[in-house]
């Protein structure tokens, strides 16, 4: 009996004492971004911090979220989430509020700014095509990609709502500030679902991830793909027959949460704080082309200036955009979303 | 006149039953906690709202939807079009089987088994290289000049059934075959010896023999492909949305899982439905059997 | 019906290293009942199922009439078969295994509904048609297959050990049937089986088969009594074979220098049975045993050989006293010793 108190309470004394360290588990979306998520934030900050960092890999963040919050079985302490899913999350009570004593206030811009998810890169959703198919002369415009007389190919669009639908708007000839005033109407949204039942019959893949988009131009399956900026320049940057625009992208953020009831909330915070210092968010755009949210970033030539134009935020970019609307998201993406798949469904 | 029991012996016997009995304890209580435990808490999450209060509106919603029946639609469109391909071509497979040498069947047998020890993801996106535009399939279409242009081979409904007739052939195969090769070949050399044609003997004796075999391969292909996802997911292109795609989409897009948890009961009743079905259409041509014989 | 000559001619097959027929000649008269004998492995029903098309021969020819059916396909053949394990189908009724030849050779149907129930009729299962197969006792079955094989009249017939899965009783009386439908029909037939009372019992001739060869083609009391082999000879019964020296004659004249068979039920105790030109046997008692129609006698002749005699329980009156270690003394009539050729024992 004694010997087995005695044996208990050395094992007891030695996991206590000298090689304990604070772990975080980070959630992401894997794959490249994942990666260099991995290689240019929450490594190098997790190694000042001195904390033993554990990744997961969801592509569902939002879904994989609510599964452990309702639970009751956090076991992730940050998850990356696009800002629309974050806007949700909270909305659904999925998040703890972040700590802006420990996550600086002042390296998100105004507009930005969320109470449970920290924007921290953007990037767009962009026309992206097959410099084979359309050599000299691809399309400009979106109306130009919904004109399939003029430039036949077959088209890859995401199996989503989101951004399609501001996308569809634009090739109707609203302008990028008209399109949530327009998509808040009555039959605003009526309108951008007949433009893309319009195109149905030429999309040849409704894409479900950014992988699969990467994929489909790479492979040449697809002439023009409708795809997220990032994806686009890996593709090119690897010598795929692939160019894009930045012309009438739809531009969103992505951020960082911590689940309700996380098991290290308050290192979360801080590793959170850490990651997103503006050398590392700028560090991001060596292995992908989100564009840092912090304005920070962008100063004291931590992004070279080459870069630049391959950033959604970057000024020269900006112009012909649409920040996506979280809010209008969070109150229209269902009946947006049904509306799409019951369009999907005709 | 009753004999008389010892009742050391008698509670010998009911020892060794209780003990029999209990082998099957843990299993059971697997498959309570796998099983049974996660439908309960399913049925539970289908009359609840987002809030936690109970509600028949999810009900209401997913039954109401064109979406569900459309998705349903597909969904039996699929199965039938995996079966109806896995009939035709797992019955000659599995009579080449049964009628080869025990060696090369054997070896065969293994070749067809070989599928089911591959990652069911690998082999999906092993498909999608063969079929897409630039795959080998098209290229050696159009690269023999059989046609002009590559075909449309995936990213579609016809993708999706390649998929899944690739993964369900060996499930079904393995019933059939076992159902032929326990068939007597003295039954094919008699209907020979009487003047029958292999077309005959085929139609005559090895079809109504491994109608059995054939019929609960097609049950096991009907209801695993109720709930195929990956498959439609990878070869579908968006454009192939059964149920199972549309579960996914609730839960993903919506994080509506009290809709989710009703299309997947509907799934549950859809797959019960059909196993009630397959069983009720079994006993009836068994009885109709021995209505024959005796007409 | 004019039933068919068989001639098989030279016909050898082998499996590998394995020869389960070793050059086969083998001819058998229209209308005629043959039975091919030996123990399994002896290549009886290779040659049975290269006749019905179900083995291909390495070489020879095989013929029905003038018609060489060696590459002809077995459903051309017209040979009506019964098999080991009858081979009804087991999904239909008897009438429609029987009916199932004549729907092949697109019989109308009211004429071979009615040929079937004849033939059903004619093996005595009328009333039966309509069971399914699987209510059948087995001797049932028998003659269901029975009246499949010939409900189409083909001119040649062949059974693969029709019986072998029959208790004895049953066993005798199919064989006495089997026979008369034979006769009444005059279908040349070829029958297999291991069994040689059997053997004996409903052929015309036998044809002994032994390591893929005919060891002898004979009338069934030839081959019992006049085995051309030795192997024959042990096949066929309780067979002594005896090297010269051991038989001495009755009345003191030179025996035969040749090895000899006698059966052991020709063997007698007396010598007055046998006559003077009888032979006689000498040897200590081994074993006795009563077998209830006889008593079989176990002894060691002075060289070591020992010999069975069989003594039927009519005439074994001084069988009971016999004391196992006694010196005994058989006797075996002139007619009954049969030098077996070119033997050595």
């Amino acid at each position: 009996m004694s010997w087995l108190r005695i044996s208990l309470a050395a094992i007891a004394v030695s996991a206590a004492l000298p090689v304990y360290a604070q772990t975080v588990t980070i959630t992401t979306a894997g794959g490249d971004y994942g990666n260099a998520m991995k290689e240019a934030m929450w490594a190098p900050a997790a190694k000042e911090l001195g904390y033993d960092v554990r990744e997961e890999t969801q592509s569902d963040g939002l879904a994989a979220l609510k599964m452990q919050v309702t639970a009751g079985t956090v076991t992730t302490d940050i998850i990356h989430l696009g800002s629309p899913e974050g806007a949700q999350a909270a909305a659904q009570s999925l998040l703890e509020p972040l700590d802006y004593k420990i996550i600086d206030p002042n390296s998100v811009p105004a507009g930005a700014k969320s109470d449970y998810c920290y924007p921290f890169d953007s990037y767009g959703t962009v026309m992206s095509w097959n410099t084979k198919a359309f050599d000299e002369n691809p399309p400009k415009t979106w109306a130009e990609f919904w004109d399939v007389a003029k430039f036949s190919g077959r088209r890859a669009l995401r199996a989503n709502a989101q951004d399609l639908i501001e996308i569809a708007l634009l090739s109707d000839g609203v302008a990028p500030a008209d399109v949530y005033p327009v998509l808040s109407t009555p039959e605003g949204l009526a309108r951008a679902i007949k433009r893309l039942e319009a195109i149905k019959p030429n999309v040849s893949v409704w894409w479900t991830s950014g992988a699969q988009s990467a994929q489909l131009l790479k492979d040449g399956e697809a002439d023009l793909v409708v795809t997220w900026n990032g994806r686009a320049q890996t593709v090119k940057a690897d010598g795929g027959a692939v160019d894009y625009t930045f012309k009438g992208s739809v531009i969103g953020t992505d951020c960082l949460g911590v689940p309700k009831g996380a098991p290290n909330k308050e290192a979360a915070m801080k590793l959170i704080a850490a990651m997103t210092q503006p050398a590392r968010v700028a560090k991001l755009t060596d292995f992908i082309a989100y564009g840092p949210v912090n304005p920070a970033a962008y100063e004291g030539g931590l992004i070279p200036e080459d870069r630049l134009k391959t950033l959604a935020t970057a000024p020269e970019n900006a112009g012909t955009s649409v920040f996506s609307n979280a809010d209008w998201w969070v109150k229209n993406g269902e009946a947006a979303q049904k509306a799409f798949d019951e369009m999907m469904n005709r | 006149m009753t004999a008389i029991v010892d009742p050391a012996l008698a509670a010998d016997a009911r020892r060794e039953r209780r003990f029999f009995l209990s082998l099957s304890l843990p299993a059971l209580f697997i498959v309570g906690l796998a099983a049974i435990l996660p439908i309960l808490w399913i049925i539970r999450q289908s009359f609840l709202t987002t809030g936690g209060e109970y509600t028949v509106g999810n009900y209401e919603k997913v039954l109401s939807s064109g979406l569900t029946w459309s998705a349903l639609l597909t969904t039996l469109e699929l199965s039938l079009g995996t079966l109806v391909i896995c009939i035709l071509l797992g019955t000659p497979l599995a009579l080449a089987l049964a009628s080869a040498r025990p060696r090369v069947a054997n070896l065969l047998m293994a070749f067809v088994m070989l599928p089911l020890w591959t990652s069911i993801l690998v082999r999906t996106y092993g498909w999608l290289v063969l079929l897409r535009r630039d795959g080998l399939i098209n290229a050696a279409l159009t690269g023999s000049g059989l046609t002009a242009e590559p075909l449309p081979l995936v990213y579609n409904f016809t993708g999706t059934l390649i998929g899944m007739v690739h993964y369900m052939l060996p499930l079904f195969l393995l019933p059939v075959y076992a159902a032929m090769r326990d068939i007597d070949a003295n039954l094919v050399r008699a209907a020979a010896s009487m003047g029958a044609t292999l077309g005959h003997v085929i139609r005559t004796v090895i079809l109504p023999l491994s109608a059995g075999g054939i019929f609960s391969g097609s049950m096991i292909v009907f209801i695993y492909t109720i709930g195929f996802f990956i498959t439609p997911a990878v070869l579908g292109g968006g454009k192939v949305n059964p149920l199972s795609i549309r579960i996914e989409r609730t839960l993903s897009t919506f994080q509506d899982w009290g809709s989710a948890s009703v299309l997947g009961i509907l799934l549950l009743v859809l797959m019960a439905l059909i196993g009630v079905m397959f069983l009720a259409a079994r006993r009836l041509m068994a009885r109709n059997k021995v209505g024959a014989a005796h007409a | 019906m004019k039933s068919l000559p068989i001639t098989i001619d030279s016909v050898s097959k082998a499996y590998g290293a394995y020869v389960a027929l070793d050059d086969v000649s083998l001819d058998v008269q229209a209308g005629e009942f043959l039975t091919l004998l030996g123990p399994s492995g002896s290549g009886k029903t290779t040659l049975l199922m290269a006749l019905a098309g179900f083995v291909r021969p390495d070489s020879g020819k095989l013929l029905l009439g003038d018609r060489d059916v060696t590459r002809l396909a077995p459903n051309k053949r017209d040979i009506g078969i019964v098999f080991q394990n009858y081979a009804l189908f087991p999904h239909m009724s008897v009438l429609a295994n029987v009916e199932y030849p004549l729907a092949l050779r697109k019989t109308p149907k009211a004429e071979a509904r009615q040929r079937a129930l004849d033939t059903l009729a004619r093996v005595k299962l009328e009333g039966l048609s309509e069971r399914n197969i699987a209510a059948l006792s087995g001797g049932q079955r028998q003659r269901v297959a029975l009246a499949r094989a010939i409900v189409f009249e083909p001119r040649v017939m062949l059974m693969d050990e029709p019986l072998s899965a029959l208790d004895k009783n049953l066993r005798e009386t199919m064989q006495y049937e089997i026979r008369r439908l034979h006769d009444d029909l005059g279908i040349t037939t070829i029958y297999v089986t291991h069994d040689q009372r059997e053997a004996l019992t409903m052929s015309d001739r036998v044809a002994v088969m032994n390591s893929g060869r005919i060891q002898q083609i004979d009338t069934p009391q030839r081959i019992y009594d006049r085995p051309s082999t030795r192997f024959v000879a042990e096949f066929m019964g309780e067979a002594n074979i005896v090297p010269p020296g051991s038989v001495r004659r009755v009345d003191g004249a030179d025996a035969s220098r040749e090895t000899v068979m006698i059966r052991a039920e020709s063997l007698h105790l007396d010598a007055k049975l046998v006559g003077r030109n009888g032979v006689a046997l000498e040897g200590i008692l081994r074993a006795k045993a009563f077998r209830g129609e006889n008593w079989l006698l176990t002894l060691a002749l002075d060289g070591g050989q020992e010999v069975l005699v069989c003594i039927p329980a009519a005439l074994a009156g001084g069988c009971a006293e016999l004391v196992v270690g006694q010196r005994v003394t058989a006797y075996a009539p002139a007619e009954k010793v049969h030098a077996i050729p070119g033997a050595i024992a």
